[in-house]
């Protein structure tokens, strides 16, 4: 697409709620020691959050939500828009976000559904929530965005657990004609399904006993073909091969400099692929938040997640020019401009 | 393509590889430290050096140190 712009809509807050529960590579006895501590040198990943049996996205998100409207002091009736996006929804159906609607006491005028999207998933769900509220012409949007990867992950599949933790946040917008624009650059391409997914559960291969049955995929790597299988490789050279052009494109669009944009917060796959886009791109260290240490692939909530751990001091100090780029499932990617005024941002809620 | 110079490349960025037992003609799989995490960064290596990338299913081809090089000759001839 070329790069679309939206008018009137500002990013109003941001927060985030992660699980209590902690897993570290350290103790991942799946890989030997040298393995351990050669994983973290290379994913920048030492620690994740984990859910507990009992807790979905939805958890975290609402809780994340809750906190950022108790600061915001947002009149609940006046959320028009609820966007959820998941990958691992609360029911096969009906829609988490129309549950999310009923729990956080949001108005039955409040339109609300979800959207099946990992990494890029941050950047489309603010694009579609912020049209959104634009074409209604008024009042404000909730975009929930998280994912309890772990339990979609094999913890025996080395080649992927270490890598995800789990996360809920919430994104505040509003309608506000003194907005600077938002711009946005979205891309898909369907031909590389195959590098993330979830072969069994759906209708093409649906839910059976053998589904579920763990095979040893590789020596030393166990799932079944409901777990999410991961092929690194092949995610590793499309982030190098797509994120540079879909930044510079959205840097072009704005006439803007590298220079001219405070952070740019991207997904947080791992250190050495993040570290090699950044690069490629030439942006300085400094402007490269990374939440991957503590909290490891979060997937969709990577960036805002990343905003409340990593920038929550720039954000409330002024105005910010931050660029979010996701990108992977599907494949997906996609980049977003904002300029951050005055935004609310709760400190990280655990739970 | 400059053969030494792919082969200091690829032992340069492969941490703890006993560079004076490898030549082009060493199997991959007789590597130790030949993983997940070294084929990542023989990746990036290629990236930042060459210019080109490597596929997933090329590098679950190549058998010797040398098919990794011939995969990048042959991106880079194209």
């Amino acid at each position: 697409m070329a790069v679309a712009t939206i008018s009137n809509v500002r990013l109003a807050g941001v927060a985030a709620c992660v699980p209590k529960g902690r897993r570290t590579t350290a103790d991942y006895a799946d890989l030997t020691v040298e393995e351990r501590i050669k994983f973290t040198k290379t994913t920048g990943i030492e620690e994740r959050r984990v859910a507990g049996p009992e807790q979905c996205m939805s958890d975290f998100c609402c809780a994340a939500a809750e906190r950022l409207l108790a600061e915001l002091q947002w009149e609940k009736e006046d959320i028009q828009v609820l966007v959820c996006v998941t990958q691992t929804p609360d029911y096969p159906i009906p829609a988490t976000g129309v549950s999310l609607q009923h729990r956080l006491g949001l108005s039955r005028d409040c339109l609300a559904f979800d959207i099946n999207l990992g990494c890029s998933g941050y950047v489309y769900g603010l694009m579609v929530a912020a049209s959104l509220l634009q074409t209604l012409g008024g009042k404000k949007a909730l975009l929930l965005v998280g994912d309890t990867s772990t339990k979609i992950t094999h913890e025996h599949d080395r080649t992927a657990a270490p890598l995800f933790g789990d996360a809920g946040t919430a994104t505040a917008l509003t309608y506000d004609p003194a907005a600077p624009v938002m711009r946005f650059d979205l891309h898909s391409d369907g031909a590389g399904a195959q590098a993330i997914i979830i072969r069994a559960g759906g209708f093409r291969q649906p839910l059976t006993l053998d589904a579920m049955r763990v095979r040893e995929v590789e020596p030393g790597v166990f799932r079944a073909p409901v777990n999410v299988e991961l092929n690194g490789v092949d995610v590793f050279n499309f982030g190098l091969r797509e994120v540079p052009g879909t930044v510079q494109a959205v840097l072009t669009a704005a006439q803007c400099q590298i220079a001219d944009v405070d952070q740019f917060v991207f997904h947080q796959a791992n250190w050495l692929m993040n570290e090699m886009i950044r690069k490629k791109i030439k942006v300085p260290e400094g402007k490269c938040p990374y939440s991957l240490r503590l909290f490891g692939n979060t997937s969709c909530s990577s960036i805002p997640l990343t905003l409340v751990t990593e920038c929550r001091a720039v954000l409330l100090s002024g105005r910010q020019r931050m660029i979010f780029c996701g990108f992977g499932i599907g494949l997906s990617w996609a980049t977003a401009l904002v300029e951050a005024t005055n935004v609310v941002c709760p400190e990280l809620v655990e739970i | 393509m400059d053969n030494s110079r792919f082969l200091r490349n690829f032992t340069d960025n492969i941490e703890g590889i006993d560079v004076a037992a490898i030549t082009l003609d060493t199997p991959l799989t007789h590597i130790p430290q030949w993983d997940s995490m070294a084929i990542l960064t023989t990746l990036a290596m290629v990236d930042t050096e060459y210019g080109v990338q490597i596929s997933g299913v090329e590098v679950q081809r190549a058998k010797l140190v040398r098919d990794l090089m011939n995969a990048v000759a042959a991106k880079l001839s194209k």
